[in-house]
């Protein structure tokens, strides 16, 4: 037991400090992550970051532009706009994240169970995929928020399951390239469980493909829970969603475009942040990688015409 | 082309269940929804013989696997039923606002294939300049904007504060400028680094070398050699960006008011015109099967070596 440990730390510690090493000569990259995590503590202790309380309405104060005791100013309630876009925060990255989870999850069972037993399984999973895929990601996640509810849970399945396709196929081709090694051939032959080699020798070995991907595909899903919130088909007001807070800016563009700038640059920053550090992370953990064009979370490079294969990387 | 002939007719066939998927898919979704549809149009005082009577009207009290087999004849004859709010037949409701969708996606669609490829074309003959670097950085920044977000800046920007264009509507061509530069934004970017990657990687190969040791023109080698093989690359894409304008266009649609099918989509939803939805849903589908379909065989007709 302890011998495993220490092989595994011995192969795990380099490639973490080649990681570290490179977050920190990369300066575009650092300066991101330092974004993305001052993003993210800011919603986790929205509590005691927050100067006020994001619903507590003050008509007397409404439309105010930025000050010294409202730093982002008012909206048409009179609440404090810097609290709910703090506020708002939860709803936003934390339903992102959520769906970015379901569809990792949708992604490691389906992926890795069709690219390690193939045949007909494989097949039908395919043509099922093919099927997600047939819609356009967002028309999917608004018509399955439409038909199932936009309460936050219903939001997650939905923007969960339409990112899923993306996730399952980039995992079941990386599992194909995997399973065919000769030393998952040997793991086989010494007896052990199709789990046990899943779990302990194909998954450790995808995730170098597995993380840049959900990193990427987080960018996606914050656009997708934004637009449907500010389509009116998300998160609803009076709850602080930033899609939603740009959907009750729109009326008053005219005159108060402070309404308008921060909640979307908030969504603006943190897609390009999780896209930028996604991108760095391919590079650096997937150098065999071909070249991939993914900007908003979907390899558009895995759906080129690779030899043997069709734009989907279908064999 | 006895071989063509056979790809089309077997990528024809190869269609038909994913469109029967997807319509299965939709048609189960809206099955399970907790509300029920007729209620919602009866209002709140009514009878039961109203319900009754809006329930035969719309085929609901029918079993469900006839409702299926109707549902699925219904996708192939185009027919998607009655529209619970209008009364008027769901497919001529879709086809009085699609072509304005058509229009503003081949509008966005020229916008991002012209501006992406000289983006892409200056990125990779300045290829490690700062030039270069700034742009990649531009296209990365440019794409991670929300298409609502860019839309309303630039409403704010060129309606409100300049006046010089109008903030929404249709009837002129100068309507169309500001939402098809909103839609246009993912591909552009998507675009301008396919060109400059697969371009770095043309030049790279033995033809382009030969040429230059020729000694032909260096425009010659760019246009002739290089550009005319990558552009292969960015037609391949250009079917998903069907999608991704599809997609954005139920956005830019809704952020301009513009009479296409996404805005249709989302008064549908807001209305609970349930039957609309379902028939927009699939209708967008079946186009965006339809039209990968076309980029497919257009690339094997272009292609030849392309054997799928």
């Amino acid at each position: 037991m302890k011998k495993t440990k220490i092989g595994s730390y011995k192969i795990f510690f380099p490639r973490l400090q080649r990681i570290y090493r490179f977050i920190i000569e990369d300066r575009f990259l650092l300066a991101f992550l330092i974004l993305l995590v001052s993003m993210i503590v800011m919603s986790v202790f929205a509590d005691l970051i927050a100067p006020n309380d994001p619903y507590r309405i003050n008509l007397a104060e409404k439309l105010n532009p930025p000050s010294a005791d409202h730093i982002m100013g008012t909206d048409q309630l009179g609440r404090d706009l810097f609290s709910r876009i703090i506020y708002g925060g939860r709803y936003t990255l934390m339903l992102s994240a959520a769906s970015i989870a379901l569809a990792l999850l949708i992604g490691l069972v389906v992926g890795t169970v069709s690219g390690y037993y193939r045949g007909l399984l494989d097949l039908v999973v395919q043509r099922i995929i093919d099927i997600l895929m047939a819609f356009p990601t967002i028309v999917l996640a608004i018509a399955l928020a439409t038909f199932i509810g936009s309460k936050p849970e219903t939001l997650v399945v939905a923007v969960g399951i339409a990112e899923s396709p993306f996730m399952v196929r980039v995992i079941r081709s990386a599992v194909l390239g995997i399973s065919e090694m000769p030393y998952i051939e040997a793991v086989k032959l010494m007896g052990y469980s199709d789990l046990y080699v899943i779990v302990r020798h194909v998954i450790p070995n995808i995730v170098y493909v597995v993380i840049p991907q959900a990193t990427l595909q987080m960018g996606s899903a914050i656009l997708t829970i934004a637009a449907l919130g500010f389509l009116g088909i998300g998160i609803k007001p009076p709850t602080p969603e930033w899609g939603s807070m740009l959907n009750e800016a729109r009326t008053y563009l005219m005159d108060y475009p402070h309404l308008l700038v921060f909640p979307g640059l908030m969504i603006f920053l943190a897609v390009v942040s999780f896209n930028v550090i996604g991108e760095s992370l391919r590079i650096k953990l997937d150098p065999k990688a071909r070249v991939t064009y993914s900007i908003v979370g979907i390899r558009v490079g895995s759906i080129f015409r690779e030899p043997g294969g069709d734009r989907y990387g279908r064999q | 082309m006895g071989s063509l002939t056979t790809y089309i007719i077997k990528r024809f066939l190869a269609a038909i269940p994913t469109i029967i998927g997807a319509a299965t898919l939709i048609f189960f979704l809206v099955r399970v929804l907790p509300g029920d549809p007729v209620h919602i149009l009866a209002g709140e005082q009514t009878t039961p013989e109203i319900v009754e009577r809006l329930r035969s009207e719309f085929g609901l009290d029918k079993p469900i696997y006839i409702q299926y087999l109707i549902y699925l004849k219904s996708i192939f004859t185009l027919d998607f039923g009655t529209s619970y709010r209008t009364y008027t037949p769901v497919i001529s409701e879709i086809l009085s606002r699609f072509p304005n969708t058509v229009i503003l996606a081949l509008s966005a669609m020229a916008i991002s294939i012209s501006l992406g490829v000289v983006l892409g074309i200056i990125m990779a003959l300045r290829a490690g300049t700062i030039l270069d670097k700034a742009l990649l950085i531009f296209t990365s920044i440019y794409v991670s904007i929300p298409v609502f977000w860019l839309g309303l800046i630039l409403i704010y920007v060129f309606a409100v504060q300049l006046k010089l264009l109008p903030a929404g509507g249709i009837g002129s061509p100068a309507h169309i400028v500001l939402p098809s530069i909103a839609l246009s934004h993912t591909p552009l970017s998507y675009i301008a680094r396919i060109t400059r990657t697969s371009m770095l990687e043309i030049m790279s190969q033995d033809h382009v070398r030969m040429a230059i040791a020729r000694g032909m023109p260096t425009r010659v080698i760019i246009f002739n050699h290089v550009l005319r093989n990558s552009l292969m690359n960015v037609i391949t894409v250009i079917g998903y960006f069907v999608g991704v304008l599809l997609g954005g266009a139920v956005v830019t649609e809704t952020v301009f008011a513009y009479p296409g099918i996404g805005r249709l989509l989302i008064e549908s939803i807001a209305a609970r015109d349930y039957i609309m939805v379902q028939g927009i849903v699939i209708f967008i589908t079946i186009i965006f099967i339809l039209v990968n379909l076309v980029v497919d065989i257009a690339y094997r007709i272009i292609d030849p070596r392309v054997r799928l």
